[in-house]
């Protein structure tokens, strides 16, 4: 049965209508920019910002792919997602996997101080970056691998554990004490508990601290234009490259489309992984 | 397979919610620890499983083996839980033999050993499913078989029946019993439902505010309840108690309250009866009837009494009467005997199987 359709009120229209202002607020820059990166330069400099274009051009898009100049480099995004990819999983796997780890013995495994020591981590998400390049600077020049891929990889890492560590522990938080106690009598120990039991439960919760966390790893501009190897910075600090590059002619159409390249990965993992955003896989643990 | 908890005391922060708790559960023994929320219970079953640490005192041994420090891995235990707690993302074959892969048993003898035991329990065909797709009495099948493949020396049972339905219940009682009686299995079951104290134990313990009230079997803990709180909690509906002062006269002793005097000559005193001791009288409902009939005088007593309630049990009658200010209940076998409300009726209360309690301290005389 479907409910009846609402009767027609002045109310339901002018909450439509601003929904749609809304709606056109947000979406005119996304518009705007992909009209212009499909432009060829003389057509933007001659025609109206919002009409689309009249012949459609992708040497915008290709220039910025492939031999847009990064520096003095002109090899466009292309070797900088490499790079950021390069960076990104394996933190985020690092990130996620740790997170997990702590969420799981802070919940599960509660000792004399655990409260406190999860009171510690959480400040760290709580800590502006800034703070922390000096330090940071100072630490992987010891460390040696100040201005490498592996310098950003374990800063991002130990900056993604405090979030992730958060979300898994709210999430194992909720676990029935008694799945814990089965587990113990069954002669299951810590590591089997965690890989055998609780993280089978976690997927949907990994969704989220994957989601989180690759958008906080990939679209971190600071770190990548500080501690970024040169020529090899990951794709932020590139696009900031080429889009404020001081000389030369400003090519709106090839800035649009590598600004627009630079952002499908987060949209992309939001559509995706957005899917398992699911709820109920501990149902029938306990009594349903 | 045996099982014994000496001088167990247990603390949270400043509340002792054990004191001093002893006990003894031989083989096959069906040992029922029954107690109202809160009681301590489940904490005392957590103790003998190893999940609550002993900081305070106290020492738990199975088969005479101290296990107090033991890891619950290490104490051959077996427990199911009052959530079942099944491995949600495990099938059930999974579930039941986890336990099984933890302790590296070979994996001829898991199948083996999986095999009997599914076949005992008539899960068979539940194999692959995921607990989620189980029904209530089926989840508890699966948590039983997970307990069963361990071959425990003692069977740990925390509340396992109360998320079933009235009728699943009475079902599980009786298959439980029956496993009970072909495993002769050292169980520990825990409950707050008299009536599973009464007919799954061969022995009750009831547990108050952390402190042991009695041990014994089904029968003594009914009929010869310690003390007051064993006496109310026990039975439904719950025993009269009456308040009154012992009395000797005609070389008898007597209960004597409001002008009443209750015979209690055949009662045998634990200390010599004092003349105006302060007592309270308990009488079962069931020793309430509506007809004098065949029974005693010597032991019965006829009240006049006001009916203020009558609950109809299908088998037998509830009557609820009033004597001054004393409430009386009464089971009346016939429903032939049925009284109207408001009604001034004569009861008979039988007091050959009475407890007499001391009024200040509850305990039995």
């Amino acid at each position: 049965m479907r409910p009846p359709d609402a009767p027609f009120s002045w109310q339901r229209v002018a909450l439509y209508f601003c929904l749609c202002v809304f709606l056109v607020f947000f979406l005119a820059p996304l518009y705007v920019m992909l009209m212009t990166s499909f432009k060829s330069l003389e057509e933007i400099r001659e025609s109206n910002l919002l009409l689309p274009p009249q012949f459609w051009f992708f040497g915008g898009w290709s220039k910025a792919w492939d031999h847009a100049c990064v520096g003095l480099s002109c090899n466009g995004v292309k070797p900088h997602f490499m790079a950021t990819f390069a960076i990104t999983i394996p933190a985020l796997m690092l990130a996620v996997f740790i997170g997990a780890l702590n969420g799981y013995a802070l919940t599960q495994w509660k000792f004399r101080g655990s409260d406190l020591l999860l009171g510690g981590l959480l400040m760290g998400c709580f800590m502006p970056f800034q703070l922390y390049l000096i330090p940071i600077a100072i630490t992987l020049r010891e460390l040696g691998i100040f201005g490498t891929a592996l310098g950003l990889i374990l800063l991002h890492t130990v900056y993604g554990v405090p979030l992730a560590t958060l979300l898994f522990r709210n999430y194992y938080v909720t676990l029935p004490p008694e799945l814990m106690k089965a587990a113990l009598i069954d002669g299951a120990g810590f590591f089997r508990i965690f890989f055998h039991i609780v993280l089978p439960m976690s997927p949907s919760i990994i969704m989220v601290a994957v989601i989180l966390i690759f958008t906080g790893i990939y679209n971190d501009f600071i770190f990548a234009l500080t501690f970024g190897e040169v020529g090899q910075q990951p794709v932020m600090a590139a696009l900031n490259n080429i889009v404020n590059s001081t000389y030369g002619v400003k090519e709106h159409n090839v800035n649009m489309a590598a600004t627009l390249l630079t952002a499908l990965p987060t949209l992309f993992i939001y559509l995706v992984a957005g899917k398992f955003f699911i709820r109920g896989l501990t149902s029938g643990a306990v009594k349903g | 397979m045996s099982l014994t908890i000496k001088n167990l005391s247990k603390q949270f922060d400043t509340i002792s919610v054990l004191k001093n708790i002893n006990l003894e559960i031989r083989q096959g023994e069906f040992l029922v620890l029954l107690g109202p929320s809160g009681c301590g219970k489940s904490t005392l079953l957590n103790c003998v499983a190893g999940l609550e640490a002993i900081e305070d005192e106290g020492s738990i041994l199975i088969n005479a083996q101290e296990v107090t420090d033991k890891a619950p891995k290490d104490r051959n235990i077996a427990m199911v839980f009052q959530s079942y707690a099944l491995y949600p993302t495990m099938t059930v074959r999974k579930n039941i033999t986890f336990g099984l892969q933890c302790r590296r048993t070979p994996k001829a003898q898991i199948e083996q050993t999986l095999r009997k035991t599914v076949e005992l329990l008539q899960i068979s065909d539940l194999l692959e499913r995921k607990p989620a797709a189980l029904s209530g009495g089926q989840r508890q099948r699966v948590a039983i078989a997970r307990a069963l493949v361990h071959e425990p020396d003692v069977f740990l049972l925390d509340e396992p029946m109360s998320n079933l339905d009235a009728k699943l219940r009475a079902e599980m009682r009786v298959e439980l019993k029956n496993l009970h009686r072909r495993l002769n299995a050292t169980i520990v079951f825990v409950t707050h439902d008299q009536v599973e104290a009464m007919t799954l134990a061969t022995k009750i313990a009831v547990l108050n505010q952390g402190v042991m009230q009695q041990v014994g079997s089904p029968d003594e803990v009914y009929h010869t309840p310690e003390n007051r709180f064993v006496a109310e909690f026990i039975g439904t509906p719950r025993m009269n108690l009456i308040s009154g002062k012992l009395a000797q006269s005609e070389g008898k002793v007597w209960v004597q309250s409001n002008g009443l005097r209750f015979p209690a000559g055949h009662y045998s005193f634990r200390e010599p009866p004092n003349e105006g001791r302060p007592v309270v009288l308990g009488v079962r409902p069931e020793n309430v009837h509506a007809t004098l009939g065949d029974r005693e005088e010597r032991t019965t007593l006829g009240v006049d009494v006001r009916v203020s309630n009558v609950e109809n049990m299908g088998a037998d009658l509830s009557v609820f009467c009033e004597y001054q200010d004393t409430q009386l209940i009464g089971r009346f076998l016939k429903i032939s005997e049925k009284p109207s409300y408001g009604e001034q009726i004569r009861v008979w209360m039988d007091c050959a199987g009475c407890s007499i309690f001391c009024q200040s301290t509850g305990e039995r005389l």
